[in-house]
């Protein structure tokens, strides 16, 4: 095989694999959000692959929602072989790079809608706990508050919209601010504790939220940075091009099908440990806490989705290497690829 | 087939991480990879994708793991975890902020001129910075680039000099506050439920019995308990370090000469000093303290650190600038203030009752508002300055992030273990080991050591912890507590970051230090400081009250400490008392003598009975006292010569019940066979073959019992039988002889009360008599109620009661109702009566119960005092042989 061929198939697999991932979110939505039967039940409907079919066979209008989310599917990832032969011009480097932009954009959303979903919501549960918010907001709004589904739906749903535009806004800003966000938060714990003896349960959860998002999020910075650590006693001694060849079978066996492996044990089924809590609007069982445990199923989501695309943005750049024949050292690392590349 | 699966997991596990891979994936990936291969297989040969696993299929193990995955951050039991993140912070801001820079500096001018005295001082500086910081790459690096240039122009042996510095670094991970230490916690408080539960069944299947006794229970670890456990141990470790250096430096003054200071040792070079070193050490001092005294949850601590090093940080980043201290003297300000406030005012904000209390909590706002003032700025001027804070959040997040998703890796990894039976594996191997817990014990250091020339503390941590910890807890016969665990098991691994080829400190060092320093030279440096750890870890094994000892004191003189009638605590209570017994048997025979030529004529009846048989069963409690000691020494007498038997016969019974679990399983399956649609006779046959050989097997085994076991084991459990009772009846003798003394104590006390609410009652009768009957009732039960609150008062209730049922209903008769209340007027008046002339009584029971409160009355008393909880912790903290009641 040609090194044309085989970059062509990594990029258009590249691709594939990061429209796959945001096809499966979205038809995950569609399959337990909006009721459709999906993929796996059409095929089974029809008894295909060996699947046995189900008890109560789809009807008519299912039967087209099937058709078209699988017709989805194969549309969305033959336009990524398009896109592929389209833009062969670009280097593998180029492309390496895009994604971990892409990657550093969802974190930035992450970020952003945890920083404000939490803020808020530590700020209606104080007034709820102590009674204050029928003063600032009536009645009818504070019950309404008090529900799980109001609340996710009408005060965290618009400030993760919001917090698309802020994440697009502000580059600078991102997740390692939540670090400094969990030590204040866990000072106004001790703080209001030892000086007025009060502590309440929205004052633990606000911590919790933003340490797992703290280290979730770093994750795939944490990559680029180099920071994950290895057992470097041979690697070390690795000419470029060896590293180049374990880093890309690393990414291609291990990392990424441990992404694939949470979100789909995690979101394949209604009853599943992420998409439960998320449909359900789970709390926390302490009542008077804040709203926000369903989000923490989510922190997964994020957290396999930027793994994922940061990892294929670490396999093609290993790629690359691979590809460049000669036993020099790298012009750029991928840390430094991806660091000068993203910050201007 | 499991088990080359298994071997296949560990196959591709050692592949990937020796290939170079993050560990953060690889642990999992591994995992996942094995498991999909299984998968496949059975699908493939089987036609079935769950064949290849012990239990369940990939699509069960799987979603497990993805659980497990959230279970990290999902709920309120994990939460300790959390301190890490805000450790990390705390100790990146000191080295970012050059605060530990300068310890360093100070503490070699200082320890400098005498022997060895520059290897000291960076042992002296790794203890107090590992206590800030617990990152053994910042401190290795700090060290190497500072003391190890100073070492070296002073002609210290290169490779003394490289071992201080590795070796020191290190002392992060076992002074607390420490990550590691935490995270054994949180592997460890797991393990402890599991052994615990497996104990329990262990016990009912010994003994046939369903509950067993509390005290036989597994001893838990929190966060905290770990850090007071590794405290001990981890300054032991910094002597036996600091000795080293100073024998060796006598020994050959060439290899560690004493360095001169050059400057004078005038006040400004105390202030520096003094400068350098008050603030840190009163950091950890406020850490470790607040958590040890139990006043702070170490989440709190970690906060209270990590704040407490940007304020520091904020006068360090301006050095020599006017207004530098001047947030750090604002929040010493306030927090004073706070101080001073709480003394004299009640602070409770959800609770305030009158004006002064308003004052002081408005006092109180301003002074937060003051502390606020002075941490913004603080974070304003890390944040201006040179980008500290920028740098200082990013490295947190990312040392945060990669401790972390190894922890999710790991998860992944147990479950697959799990999945393919390495669990039970690794259970049978261990168990069958001969010489029972120390072999096994030692086994297991022995591979952890092993493990830590290649792998890091956390994948130890992590990986070998969750699976061996259930298993060595579960043992009663060393029956050893889980902070005593996790510290050996700390102690050890920490020798994982010195160890060639994958010693993390070596690494580092070697990045930093000169060319001419030779690779081999560091190696033996560091050597020899394995061999101290070593010899650290053995004290800490031969002496578990190093550990236990300071968790065991917390926790009786903490806020939440149980009460001494608590069952855990009555064996060491017991030895405690029966000491002191017979160190003041007389005083105490004297106090009950007197007592009892006290007047007690003018009491009811019932009471000078009751005082009567509470004096005669204190007297009688020397006599139970010695009735425990004659059968303990009775069981004790016993056990060594019971114990080789008892040992014997339950292994003998534990292979027997295995063989019985085969025979189970076998038959279901013939059952199944026999179910189902075509019957396959031969294999059934096969099935009853290899069942009857099971079978034949089983009795084999079952002859081999001696034939006095019975015997012997009944004349065991009569001897513990009797102990036990003997104990039970100490305990009661002592509660009901002390409870009387209390109650009559109350009741003298509460005469003015009483007769207070005995001018109530004319009032309440007329409000009876003239308002209907609902008025009048609330009014009786309000009575009813003050009356209630009062000690032996029943009799006048139950009257009021009477009282009260005559007022329901739809016709009440007040007659017999006012009647009623005139009868329990009638005995409280007669309860005044003696009550009133009782002083003098109450005055010999207050002196009697002084001399008995802490003996007699010890177990009715709220709370030990210092002495007993010392006496009781050191007690508690030998680990206990109990391996003969299973």
């Amino acid at each position: 095989m040609t090194s044309f061929n085989s970059m062509l198939i990594s990029r258009a697999l590249a691709y594939m694999m990061v429209c796959g991932v945001f096809l499966y979110l979205f038809n995950n939505y569609l399959v337990y959000w909006q009721d459709m039967p999906g993929c796996y039940l059409l095929f089974s409907h029809y008894g295909w692959f060996g699947l046995e079919t189900p008890s109560s066979p789809l009807d008519e209008a299912q039967i087209t929602q099937g058709w078209g989310q699988f017709i989805l599917y194969l549309l969305v990832l033959s336009a990524c072989v398009g896109y592929a032969l389209k833009s062969q011009n670009r280097s593998l480097e180029q492309e390496s790079v895009r994604f971990a932009v892409l990657s550093a954009y969802i974190i930035r959303c992450s970020f952003w809608s945890v920083l404000l979903v939490g803020f808020i919501d530590m700020v209606i549960s104080f007034l709820r706990v102590e009674g204050f918010l029928d003063f600032f907001v009536g009645e009818w709004l504070t019950s309404q508050l008090g529900r799980p589904i109001f609340r996710g739906s009408f005060v965290h749903y618009p400030l993760i919209v919001a917090s698309l535009f802020f994440a697009a806004r502000f580059r600078s800003i991102s997740f390692s601010w939540l670090a400094l966000m969990c030590v204040l938060a866990e000072i106004l714990i001790v703080v209001t504790r030892f000086v007025f003896s009060y502590e309440q349960a929205y004052m633990g959860d606000v911590v919790r939220f933003w340490y797992a998002a703290l280290f979730l999020f770093a994750s795939a910075f944490t990559l680029v940075e180099e920071g994950h650590v290895r057992v470097d006693v041979i690697y070390t001694g690795f000419s470029r091009r060896k590293k180049a060849l374990f880093d890309s079978l690393g990414s291609s066996l291990l990392g990424i099908p441990i992404c694939w492996v949470i979100l789909m044990h995690g979101m394949g089924g209604r009853g599943n440990s992420i998409n439960s809590p998320l449909l359900s609007f789970e709390v926390s069982q302490s009542g008077y806490g804040m709203y926000v445990k369903y989000l923490m199923a989510g922190f997964l989501v994020v957290f396999a989705v930027s793994m994922l695309i940061q990892f294929v943005s670490y396999l093609l750049y290993n790629i690359a290497q691979l590809q460049d024949p000669g036993e020099h050292e790298a012009q750029l690392s991928y840390r430094q690829l991806i660091t000068s590349n993203s910050s201007n | 087939m499991e088990l080359y699966f298994l071997v296949l997991l560990i196959a591709i596990m050692v592949f990937a991480l020796t290939s170079g891979f993050p560990v953060a994936f690889s642990l999992p990936g591994s995992a996942i990879a094995t498991v999909a291969i299984a998968a496949f297989c059975g699908w493939v040969f089987e036609g079935n994708v769950d064949a290849y696993f012990v239990l369940g299929g990939p699509n069960q193990w799987l979603s497990a793991g993805v659980t497990n995955y959230r279970s990290l951050y999902w709920d309120v039991e994990r939460d300790t975890l959390i301190a890490i993140p805000l450790f990390i912070f705390m100790g990146i801001m000191l080295q970012r902020s050059k605060i530990a820079e300068d310890l360093l500096v100070a503490m070699a001018q200082l320890f400098g001129p005498i022997p060895g005295g520059l290897g000291i001082s960076v042992v002296f500086v790794g203890a107090l910075l590992a206590a800030t910081t617990g990152i053994v790459g910042a401190t290795v690096i700090a060290m190497g680039l500072i003391s190890l240039p100073a070492m070296l122009r002073n002609n210290y042996s290169k490779s003394l000099a490289c071992g201080t510095i590795c070796a020191s670094g290190t002392l992060g991970q076992i002074i607390p506050p420490s990550i590691v230490l935490i995270i054994l916690a949180d592997q460890l408080s797991s393990a402890a439920d599991q052994a615990a539960t497996t104990r329990k069944a262990e016990y009912k299947e010994a003994t046939g019995e369903f509950s067993m006794p509390g005290d036989f229970d597994v001893v838990t670890a929190s966060a905290g308990d770990m850090f007071m456990g590794a405290f001990i141990p981890g300054m032991i470790l910094v002597g036996i370090y600091m000795l080293y250096i100073l024998i060796s430096a006598l020994i050959k003054p060439e290899n560690a000469p004493p360095v001169p200071f050059e400057g004078k040792f005038d006040h400004r070079f105390i202030l520096k000093v003094l400068l350098a070193l008050v603030p840190p050490l009163a950091l950890i001092l406020i850490v470790l303290g607040s958590i040890i005294l139990g006043v702070a949850t170490v989440n709190q601590a970690g906060a209270i650190g990590a704040i407490g090093a940007m304020i520091m940080g904020s006068y360090r980043l301006m050095e020599g600038k006017p207004r530098a201290y001047y947030p750090a003297i604002l929040a010493i300000g306030s927090i004073v203030t706070i101080a001073v406030l709480l003394k004299f005012f009640d602070l409770n904000i959800k609770n305030i009752q009158n004006a002064s209390d308003a004052f002081g909590i408005a006092l109180a706002c301003i002074a937060v508002a003051i502390l606020i003032g002075a941490i913004v700025w603080a974070t304003w001027r890390a944040f201006k300055i040179d980008d500290t804070l920028r740098g200082v959040m990013m490295d947190t997040a990312k040392t945060t992030s990669m401790v972390f998703i190894i922890l999710l890796g790991a998860a992944m990894l147990t479950t697959a273990f799990r999945g393919f039976g390495g669990e039970e594996l690794v259970k049978e191997h261990l168990t069958s080991l001969p010489g029972g817990f120390w072999i096994q014990f030692v086994v297991v250091m022995a591979v952890i050591f092993f493990l830590g020339f290649f792998l890091d503390f956390l994948e130890i941590a992590v990986v070998v912890v969750p699976i061996v910890a259930p298993i060595l807890l579960a043992d009663p016969s060393a029956n050893v507590t889980a902070v005593w665990f996790g510290v050996m098991v700390g102690l050890n691994i920490q020798t994982s970051f010195l160890t060639p080829p994958f010693g993390f400190a070596l690494f580092y060092l070697r990045g930093v230090a000169p060319k001419d320093v030779k690779t081999t030279q560091i190696y033996k440096g560091a050597a020899a400081f394995i061999v101290l750890q070593l010899v650290g870890l053995a004290i800490a094994g031969a002496f578990p009250s190093l550990v236990n000892y300071l968790p065991n004191k917390t926790h009786l003189v903490s806020e939440t400490a149980p009460p001494p009638s608590n069952p855990r605590l009555q064996e060491c209570l017991e030895s405690y008392l029966f000491s002191e017994y017979d160190a003041r048997q007389s005083e105490l025979q004297q106090s009950i003598d007197r007592i009892q030529t006290s007047d007690l004529s003018f009491l009811p009846d019932e009471y000078q009975e009751r005082l009567n048989e509470s004096y005669g069963l204190a007297a009688n409690t020397f006599d139970l006292v010695d009735a425990v000691r004659v059968a303990e020494h009775n069981l004790d007498e016993y056990s060594p010569a019971y114990r080789p038997l008892h040992q014997q016969v339950r292994q003998i019974q534990k292979s027997m019940r295995k063989l019985g679990q085969r025979i189970e399983l076998l038959d279901d399956s013939r059952q199944r066979l026999t179910f189902s649609d075509d019957v396959d006779q031969q294999r059934i046959d096969d099935i009853m073959v290899t069942i009857d050989s099971l079978k034949a097997e089983q009795q084999a085994l079952e002859g081999g019992i001696p034939g006095n076991w019975k015997d012997a084991r009944a004349e065991f459990n009569t001897l513990a039988k009797a102990e036990k009772m003997a104990r039970l009846k100490y305990r009661q003798n002592v509660d009901e002889s002390y409870t009387v003394i209390l109650t009559v104590q109350e009741m003298i006390d509460q005469t003015d009360a009483l007769a207070a609410l005995q001018t109530q009652v004319e009032p309440l009768i007329e409000r009876v008599r003239q308002q209907d009957a609902e008025q009048g009732l609330d009014a009786l039960k309000a009575f009813e109620s003050e009356i209630d609150q009062l000690a032996e008062t029943h009799r006048i209730t139950s009257k009021l009661s009477r009282a009260k049922r005559a007022l329901r209903g739809n016709n009440p008769d007040k007659e017999q109702v006012v009647a009623n209340i005139r009868l329990a007027a009638e005995i409280l008046q007669a309860e005044l009566q003696w009550r009133q002339r009782a002083d003098g009584l109450a005055q010999d029971l207050r002196d009697y119960d002084q001399i008995i409160a802490s003996t007699l009355g010890m177990r009715m008393q709220q709370r030990l005092t210092s002495d007993q909880a010392e006496s009781i912790a050191s007690c508690l903290a030998v680990h206990r042989d109990l391996s003969l009641h299973f």
